[in-house]
């Protein structure tokens, strides 16, 4: 009897191990097949026709249908630059210096890859609906309340995911060098 | 803690990690949210599907960019080519095409094509390009999508992307009656 509820035990404890590993590696991404650059992460073969299991079992799940990087290069970030989770009842600043692409847009989803609905319709800034700051780069606000400039307003309670496109991002000899790395927005929370 | 629980704990990791693989590989056979699935409901073969609001891009994909309108053709190469005219009006403009396990196999964008209006023939694996002078790419499978991705920089510029979009055409066409439409 002994033997049968330990076995039952741990049968139980590998199904919730394996099933909470694989539902981790797909949320934050797995080391093996997500980059991460700074708090932002990047599916580096999510168009890739021989993408690894990881990369293919979150397009499935996600339902995406992704761009390979020399179009457009996506980054996600779900926690700030102290990383801590990113929660819409915080406000953030993210800021960047001058963007080297020929577009960029950067915009807010919930837990569920769904942006957020908002009474003034506004779910992304870009490099051309943003206020440009002096030096080329930009400052946007996230929170529930409003805000100056570039503000995009968040949803309900619940943690969020901030998302970052770059297209033809333009790379300089020192980026090639560093694995195409570029300098990605800095997520900053300025209250909770 | 003796040998016995040893072999219990290290039976237990490696049975967790099995499972944690064989879960890795299930989810694209078993996903029922994958791109194609979902499109089937809302696309018709070889008809473009134009995507202009959030809500409805929002039922369509996850992470989908908002500042974008989406045309979609669902296509099928069993009875004959399938034709894409389409304009792409920026350089960051882009076209893709996925197989049904959401494989993309073919990409470009604005700055890949000399002409702003372009057209693309999707060949099954039996049919031959004929005297047509649209660009041609071997499907691999004989169904698909094909998006067309058209990003605005404002809400003022939307209704442009739009009207262009709703150019965009998705036909099958007879490989005895393909005829040359316009140059790439």
């Amino acid at each position: 009897m002994l033997f049968f509820i330990r076995f039952v035990t741990y049968i139980f404890m590998a199904i919730l191990i394996g099933f909470g590993l694989t539902a981790l590696s797909l949320s934050t991404g797995s080391g093996l097949a997500a980059k991460r650059v700074g708090g932002w992460k990047s599916w580096k073969d999510a168009a890739h026709l021989n993408a690894d299991p990881y990369t293919r079992a979150y397009i499935a799940k996600t339902g995406q249908l992704p761009l390979p990087p020399n179009i457009v290069q996506t980054y996600y970030a779900l926690y700030d630059n102290a990383h801590r989770r990113l929660h819409t009842s915080c406000t953030y600043v993210v800021e960047s210096s001058a963007v080297n692409a020929k577009w960029w847009t950067m915009a807010a989803y919930d837990h569920k890859g769904q942006v957020f609905k908002n009474k003034i319709e506004r779910y992304s800034f870009n490099a051309g609906s943003s206020m440009i700051k002096f030096d080329g780069g930009f400052r946007i606000y996230l929170s529930q309340t409003v805000q100056p400039a570039n503000w995009l307003p968040l949803g309900d309670k619940g943690p969020f995911v901030l998302v970052f496109r770059l297209y033809r991002k333009q790379l300089s000899e020192a980026q090639i060098k560093n694995n195409g790395d570029v300098p990605l927005p800095l997520i900053k929370r300025v209250s909770c | 803690m003796n040998i016995r629980h040893i072999l219990w704990g290290a039976a237990t990791v490696i049975l967790a990690l099995i499972i944690h693989f064989c879960a890795v590989l299930a989810i694209p056979l078993v996903s029922e949210n994958d791109a194609w699935k979902k499109l089937q409901n809302f696309t018709k073969v070889n008809e473009m599907l134009i995507v202009n609001s959030v809500t409805e891009a929002n039922r369509l994909w996850a992470f989908h960019a908002p500042d974008m309108s989406f045309a979609i053709c669902r296509y099928d190469v069993t009875k004959g080519p399938v034709q894409v005219d389409f304009e792409l009006l920026r350089g960051y403009w882009s076209i893709a095409i996925y197989d049904p396990d959401g494989k993309n196999f073919y990409a470009a964008d604005g700055f890949d094509f000399v002409r702003q209006e372009t057209s693309l023939l999707l060949l099954g694996p039996d049919h031959i390009k004929g005297d047509n002078d649209a660009l041609p790419i071997n499907v691999p499978q004989e169904e698909g999508l094909l998006v067309l991705r058209a990003p605005f920089d404002n809400p003022v510029m939307k209704q442009t992307v739009i009207d262009m979009l709703n150019r965009a055409k998705c036909d099958q066409i007879q490989v005895e009656t393909v005829k040359p439409r316009k140059k790439v």
